[in-house]
């Protein structure tokens, strides 16, 4: 009778009990010299590096990640973000540099003490153990009570939406119930970070667009770090508060996602967020200009003033350039260039031109806000942009 | 209406059509005969003959003396030694193979493979010669001051021997078990928690139950009926069923009491791969693509599971455990790969050495004993009636084989299992049961002695293999393909020629090595059915091991191991889809 009560009294608030806790992991080893402050910092890489063989997984990579964040590491494959989640799980150990989980450096620490949950990319479900034996098997080895763990089984099968599948083992399930488990399995004896393996990458796309919500939803229930790792960037700017995007085992840049599409610092970053034109100028007094044909191609000097002649790139999203009626006014900081449409693409509410211009081909996306008609194949254009939009690249 | 009626009535007899339904027929006909001559007459006459009056006559005779429970123990006991020892060693063997880089891994699977293609006479020749009187363990025994004498003839020869002979049987099976687990399932247990020693004992052993299941009935079964290595090696001292079966017809003539035995051979064997079909997949033992809808709880192991994982834990508490990968499963493979290739290397040592005796050290290298095997018309005519018998028996295999293959493929899913086990028959039961049975069919029907008959014996068991072989390759095969060819424009015999044999091509070149190969070393059906007329190698060189360790052994060893190997190596890829697919006990 108590102990259906007690299961009662957790069914109704599943998301209480695998609130924060301490975490499970104390770390026989304490290495607090230079470490960062506590809570504040749930994962801190100081001059990290990680090769294997001749390849540089890891290079020098310094990073903070603030405890309660959802943070996505992005970049295309073989770039070490897989690499960056293996060094906070303990699966590898960092050849130079250091990292502090809560604190606390983490070198020497195997995985099993470590208290991070992992979810893989394949789940890395036991094949073996039914859905419960799985999510029962990180509280058996921590030596926990008969009675607790199935208490709380069923409370992490509530949580993941799994009620009735206990039983089940996993090669009876589909894949958004398998991940499901994977997650409750590395949820269920509360972890203080959640590390995720391109946890989407094995399903549909259906299946993934409702499992990006729950997972969204679960991090604003249980409060706690998630760090995802994806190669696409879509999935990492919908989700993250956080992106940070990885090439050749070094960040390029890291940021909330709006930031980080607005003001992308490289051409890399700029060219991995969304479709991006980038346009090589010089620096002049009046801003960027394109070379050959004199064209502003960012009207400021600030912050380059101190490279006049040099040359620099500018990043121009598709959906800043507008299509100008052939003899209208041109505002001030606006430039205008003119262009033949040499590809078309119907995107339903949007058009995507490919326009053949002086300064090159030129992405367009034209919003048709009024359902109004596109411009025909080689119609000859004129295109304008405001000039102060465009991000100068640091590259 | 009436006058095409007519036409097309006799259209049917005298097209095309009618020829090709009849042949069709002659050939299903023939198909069905195999069988019957080679698997189900025989199985017949041994279950019939052990029958006397009163029914039970020859059974109760069997157990009135203490001898044959005595020798029916040994037996049994012989085998659970082997197939401990073996498991003892190919579980750390085959761990230590999924550590290896890949590179290496296939470099020792092949190492691990080539004792199965060297013919069993000439290893157990090996053994014999290893294990004599002057041979290097003696030696080594008598410098450390223990004078043992010969091995041969021991109980620890004999399973050291045996354990060399149905190794491999044992490791395949756990190797292409632990390979399935993927090893972020170890990395998941210990970010769950689990010390290392844990993970590997709840979640890594525990899936590797059914490879250990298997592996144990596929040797325990095998060592149960094995003749060649307990006769030669064994000897007297150490009679096992198939030596008293053997003895009973050929010397004392009683089929009665031979054929109970047989039967009784044959129930232990049954019976023990119907508890092992409980626990595990047995047509993936042995070989078969895995039966769908077969679910395994492994739930009898889950006790000593979790009590090991325990002892692990607490042992882990204590600082017992690194969490380094231990060294004992590569020192494990060393020694299993010592065991494996030692006789081969001693067998071609001693085919250079001058003397007549085989004595350690050797003195000088010679080729006088090629010389002499290679002018005997004895050695000459064996190795052309081999050779002969081979080709027939391969073909008659590689036919009945690929047609029973494709006829499981297209057969209604209920009656699969029931196909399979006619076409896998000859290699589930005891080789000495088989033997026994053919024999009394080949009696009736005069074929004793002759050839041909022999090469069809030999069919007999070497059908499985390429049953299996082509099966697999069948099951590989994507039958879109031909669709796509059809698509395309290609007709039937087109899209055989171009799209589906080039495709199945490395499973029939396969099937058809490993059925010569099978041929090339049958002995035990052989010694029944020649008739003392038929000289196959295997014969004339087992005769020759019984009398003397002549060294013109080891130089028809060698020969066979360099056809053989250097037949293996050169289409590699035969090795590694064998490696996958198939066993030869």
């Amino acid at each position: 009778m108590t102990l259906m009560q007690r299961s009662q009294a957790k069914k109704i608030s599943p998301v209480a009990r695998l609130q924060r806790r301490p975490a499970a992991a104390t770390s026989p080893k304490k290495h607090n010299n230079g470490a960062p402050t506590p809570s504040a910092i749930a994962v801190r890489f100081v001059d990290a590096a990680k090769s294997y063989g001749p390849v540089q997984a890891v290079n020098n990579l310094s990073l903070d990640i603030n405890a309660g964040q959802f943070v996505a590491l992005l970049g295309p494959s073989g770039c070490g973000k897989t690499t960056l989640l293996n060094l906070v799980a303990g699966f590898a150990a960092p050849d130079r540099g250091d990292i502090f989980i809560n604190g606390r450096s983490v070198r020497g620490v195997p995985p099993h003490e470590r208290g991070v949950g992992v979810v893989f990319q394949d789940y890395a479900l036991f094949p073996h153990m039914s859905v419960a034996e799985n999510l029962a098997f990180p509280l058996e080895v921590r030596g926990m009570q008969r009675a607790e763990i199935k208490a709380r089984v069923e409370t992490a099968l509530n949580l993941v939406r799994l009620d009735d599948l206990g039983g089940r083992r996993p090669d009876q399930l589909s894949g958004g119930q398998q991940q499901r488990v994977a997650l409750g399995r590395a949820l269920i004896y509360e972890p203080p970070i959640l590390l995720l393996d391109e946890p989407f990458g094995a399903l549909d796309r259906r299946l993934r667009d409702s499992m990006q919500l729950e997972l969204k939803a679960l991090h604003r229930r249980l409060g706690i770090t998630f760090v995802f790792v994806t190669h696409d960037q879509d999935e990492a700017m919908t989700m993250a508060d956080m992106v940070v995007v990885m090439q050749a085992g070094q960040i390029q840049q890291q940021g909330a996602p709006m930031a980080l599409y607005d003001r992308p610092r490289t051409s890399f970053v700029a060219g991995f967020l969304g479709d991006c034109n980038l346009i090589k100028g010089h620096v002049t007094t009046a801003g960027i200009q394109h070379a050959a044909s004199g064209v502003l191609l960012h009207r400021s000097v600030d912050g380059i003033s101190n490279q006049i002649g040099l040359a620099k790139a500018v990043a121009l999203r598709p959906e800043l350039i507008g299509v100008l009626s052939p003899h209208g006014r041109v505002r001030p900081d606006q430039s205008v260039v003119k262009g033949r449409v040499v590809q078309l693409r119907f995107l339903g509410r949007e058009v995507m031109l490919e326009v053949e211009t002086e300064l090159g081909v030129l992405l367009v996306r034209l919003h048709r806000a009024g359902g109004e008609s596109a411009p025909e194949l080689n119609s000859t254009l004129r295109l304008g942009w405001d000039a102060k939009t465009t991000v100068p690249l640091e590259d | 209406m009436a006058a095409i009626d007519i036409v097309s009535s006799r259209n049917r007899f005298t097209t095309p059509h009618f020829v090709r339904r009849a042949a069709i027929a002659c050939a299903a006909l023939a198909f069905a005969g195999f069988f019957v001559v080679v698997f189900l007459w025989p199985l017949f006459i041994v279950i019939a003959s052990s029958l006397g009056s009163p029914p039970w006559q020859h059974y109760a005779a069997n157990f009135e003396t203490a001898s044959v429970l005595v020798i029916l123990w040994r037996t049994i006991r012989m085998a659970t030694i082997v197939s401990l020892f073996c498991l003892i060693l190919a579980y750390p063997s085959a761990l230590a193979l999924t550590r290896l880089s890949p590179r290496l891994r296939g470099l020792v699977l092949l190492l691990i493979l080539l004792p199965t293609v060297t013919p069993y006479v000439v290893r157990t020749y090996g053994w014999m010669a290893l294990l004599g009187a002057n041979g290097p363990f003696s030696s080594v025994l008598r410098l450390s001051g223990i004078e043992s004498g010969s091995l041969v003839g021991t109980f620890p020869g004999l399973i050291l021997a045996m354990v060399h002979m149905l190794l491999p049987l044992m490791i395949l099976p756990i190797f292409a078990a632990m390979r399935t687990i993927p090893t972020s399932q170890i990395a998941a247990a210990q970010s769950l928690g689990a010390v290392p020693a844990e993970a590997f004992l709840k979640v890594f052993v525990p899936q590797t139950v059914s490879g250990v299941i298997a592996g144990f009935v596929l040797v325990f079964v095998v060592a149960l009926g094995f003749f060649i290595t307990p006769a030669m090696i064994g000897g007297l001292r150490e009679t096992t069923l198939a030596m008293v079966i053997y003895i009973y017809i050929t010397e004392l003539f009683d089929w009665g009491r031979a054929a109970s035995l047989a039967v009784i051979l044959l129930v232990v064997v049954l019976a023990m791969l119907a508890l092992a079909a409980r626990a595990t997949d047995l047509w993936k033992a042995y070989g078969l693509p895995a039966s769908p809808n077969k679910r395994q709880r492994d739930n009898s192991t889950r006790p000593i599971v979790n009590a090991l994982a325990r002892l692990a834990r607490a042992a882990a508490k204590h600082g017992l455990l690194g969490s380094k990968p231990s060294r004992i499963p590569t020192g494990v493979l060393l020694l299993t790969l010592t065991i494996l290739l030692s006789p081969l290397i001693f067998v071609v040592g001693v085919s250079f050495q001058p003397q007549r005796l085989i004595a350690l050290p050797l003195h000088g290298l010679s080729l006088r004993w090629y010389e002499v095997v290679l002018s005997s018309t004895r050695w000459i005519d064996a190795a052309a009636i081999t050779l002969q018998i081979a080709v027939l028996a391969a073909s008659i295999a590689l036919i009945v084989g690929y047609t029973a293959a494709v006829l499981t493929r297209r057969a209604p899913h209920g009656m699969r299992s029931a196909l399979c086990v006619l076409f896998l028959g000859p290699q589930i039961l005891p080789l000495i049961v088989l033997a026994v049975g053919i024999y009394g069919v080949f009696i009736r029907l005069g074929w004793v002695g002759s050839w041909a008959a022999v090469a069809i014996a030999h069919a007999s068991v070497a059908v499985p293999y390429v049953f299996v072989n082509v099966l697999n390759g069948l099951a590989r095969y994507n039958s879109r393909l031909d669709a796509a060819a059809a698509s395309l424009g290609a007709r039937g015999w087109t899209i055989m020629r171009r799209v589906k044999l080039p495709l199945l091509l490395p499973s029939i070149a396969t099937a058809a090595a490993f059925a010569a190969l099978t041929s090339l070393d049958e002995l035990v059906i052989t010694l029944f059915v020649s008739g003392g007329d038929v000289q196959t190698l295997p014969i004339v060189m087992y005769g020759a091991a019984i009398q003397d360790l002549s060294p013109e052994l080891a130089v028809v060893g060698t020969l066979l191991i360099v056809l053989v190997v250097g037949g293996a190596l050169l289409g590699r890829f035969m090795l590694s889809s064998y490696a996958t697919s198939s066993v030869r006990p």
